[in-house]
């Protein structure tokens, strides 16, 4: 497949839309069929059409949630392709080569209300004006687990920033009435707090990215079902492993599993945010909640979100501002006895 | 009467007396800490040197002297980590009218010395990011003398 899209390389000077999708979109649908599934993403109608059914199969659990059986309006409609099942040539690049971050070659596009960012090998596309969005890559088995276990990040980012949801990197447990947002970086013990909750059947609403929104009252909005587990979550949450989806994998992949296939009750399209928490690695057995300030949190959220989704939302830190102001922060103190957490962030709700 | 600007690439936000400076070109962050916010508010207010040290003498209790060496070490600190920069901030000779004598007989606390604490695990994040290590050569790639 490199092959092929290596041909179709070459920037379009003028993308105009959407254009070259769409007629690509066609190309694919023609030879491999349609398939459409709907979903409530953010309060709001999503439909996506997949060109056969390979994408589906890749991202398609993530969102099994938020799965409904039809929507009467759309908010957003997704094209979703790839060039190895349809036999169709990749789409040219749209737009300039951003000064970034080393991480591969990115283009980024903007211009009269649409937008693009080619990365890691995928293309995004939203037209707002339109509501209408693409989604392609050049093979489902090439995308890495942990793009395809959170996918259509960017479009997600870009409409629902446009409809008052911030995306922030953050998972979110508990109890239908209410839950916390769990934050901070890479092996703070984000993944371990969020998997302890779904294995002990708290609700669980994401492990690496969800929306939020502080106004008219905090809330956090699920946006996938996935939870990536880390080679030492294999030991700890053995109760998981047989809903592992990718059991055989690359090195650099994550086993993934489906809560809203394999726990579908334990999931939640959304609730109220009572409180945010930072977890920490701490000695001992139990684990504690300890007060933390605000800015603390905000520290936690803030840059890891800003960093990672581009281009940042332009109110993104006052929002995330506004949601640490509303809610009480907590330093989660991380125990040994994993059994312990759900157990912590239960009671903390039940008394907040 | 030396006049600064802040760096317009970043953005900040301040919380129950601390605050949380973002630098969006370079993934730096910054916690500002003790009388540092109120430094940092009163520069980002347009506030020369000069009014940043008597902003500060109306809210803290301080020995002769304290406040302008405080003032002066913390801003040559925010220089050196680009956050701000000499120059003129748009405000004129840089004259902001200091909050009126309205501090009379408002209670000052004593000073607490100006702290930023910097963090720079962004870019360790990038390095450990796993898509980081996806092989660069597949698509997209435009050909360079097709690249603006």
């Amino acid at each position: 497949m490199r092959a092929a899209a290596s041909r179709a390389s070459g920037r379009l000077a003028a993308p105009g839309s959407a254009h070259g999708v769409e007629g690509l979109f066609g190309v694919a649908v023609a030879r491999a069929g349609i398939v459409e599934r709907c979903y409530v993403i953010g309060g709001r109608a999503v439909r996506m059409r997949f060109a056969g059914p390979a994408m589906l199969d890749r991202i398609g659990g993530s969102f099994a949630h938020l799965e409904v059986p039809g929507a009467d309006e759309e908010g957003l409609g997704i094209d979703v392709w790839d060039s190895s099942s349809t036999g169709t040539p990749a789409p040219p690049v749209l737009g300039v080569a951003l000064e970034s971050d080393g991480t591969g070659p990115i283009f980024y596009y903007e211009d009269d209300g649409v937008r693009a960012i080619s990365r890691w090998q995928t293309l995004s596309v939203l037209d707002t004006r339109i509501g209408r969005a693409w989604f392609w890559a050049p093979d489902p088995a090439e995308l890495l687990s942990w793009d395809w276990a959170s996918p259509l990040r960017s479009i997600l980012h870009w409409w629902l920033g446009a409809h008052g949801i911030l995306q922030v990197h953050g998972g979110a447990v508990g109890l239908p009435e209410g839950g916390v947002l769990v934050v901070g970086r890479g092996g703070s013990g984000k993944s371990t707090t969020t998997l302890s909750c779904l294995a002990a059947g708290l609700k669980y609403a994401g492990d690496d990215f969800v929306g939020i929104q502080s106004r008219p009252s905090p809330w956090v909005h699920s946006l996938y079902s996935s939870g990536k587990l880390e080679s030492h979550h294999a030991e700890r949450f053995r109760e998981l492993l047989p809903a592992v989806v990718n059991p055989e994998r690359g090195p650099l992949d994550k086993a993934i599993v489906y809560a809203g296939r394999r726990w579908p009750d334990r999931t939640t399209a959304g609730f109220p945010l009572r409180a945010v928490l930072v977890p920490r690695i701490a000695g001992g057995r139990e684990t504690r909640l300890v007060p933390a300030s605000p800015a603390g949190a905000l520290a936690a959220l803030a840059p890891s979100t800003i960093f990672q989704l581009h281009p940042p939302q332009e109110n993104a830190l006052s929002e995330m501002a506004a949601l640490v102001r509303q809610v009480p922060c907590f330093s989660l103190e991380l125990g040994s006895e994993l059994e312990r957490i759900p157990v912590a962030i239960e009671q903390l709700l039940r008394e907040e | 009467m030396q006049e600064y600007v802040t760096n317009p690439q970043v953005i900040h936000e301040t919380i129950d007396g601390e605050t949380i400076i973002i630098d969006l070109a370079t993934g730096t962050y910054f916690s500002l800490q003790g009388a540092a916010p109120a430094i940092w508010s009163a520069l980002a207010e347009g506030e020369t040197a000069t009014g940043v040290v008597r902003r500060l003498s109306q809210a803290y209790v301080a020995e002769p002297g304290e406040i302008e060496s405080a003032v002066e070490g913390f801003l040559r600190e925010l220089e050196r980590e680009q956050l701000i920069a000499t120059g003129s901030n748009g405000n004129g000779a840089g004259v902001m009218p200091a909050p009126s004598g309205d501090r009379d007989g408002a209670e000052r606390s004593p000073l607490a010395p100006p702290k930023l604490e910097k963090y720079t695990d962004m870019q360790d994040i990038i390095l450990l990011d796993p898509v980081h290590q996806v092989d660069s050569r597949g698509w997209p790639h435009a050909a360079p003398a097709e690249t603006a």
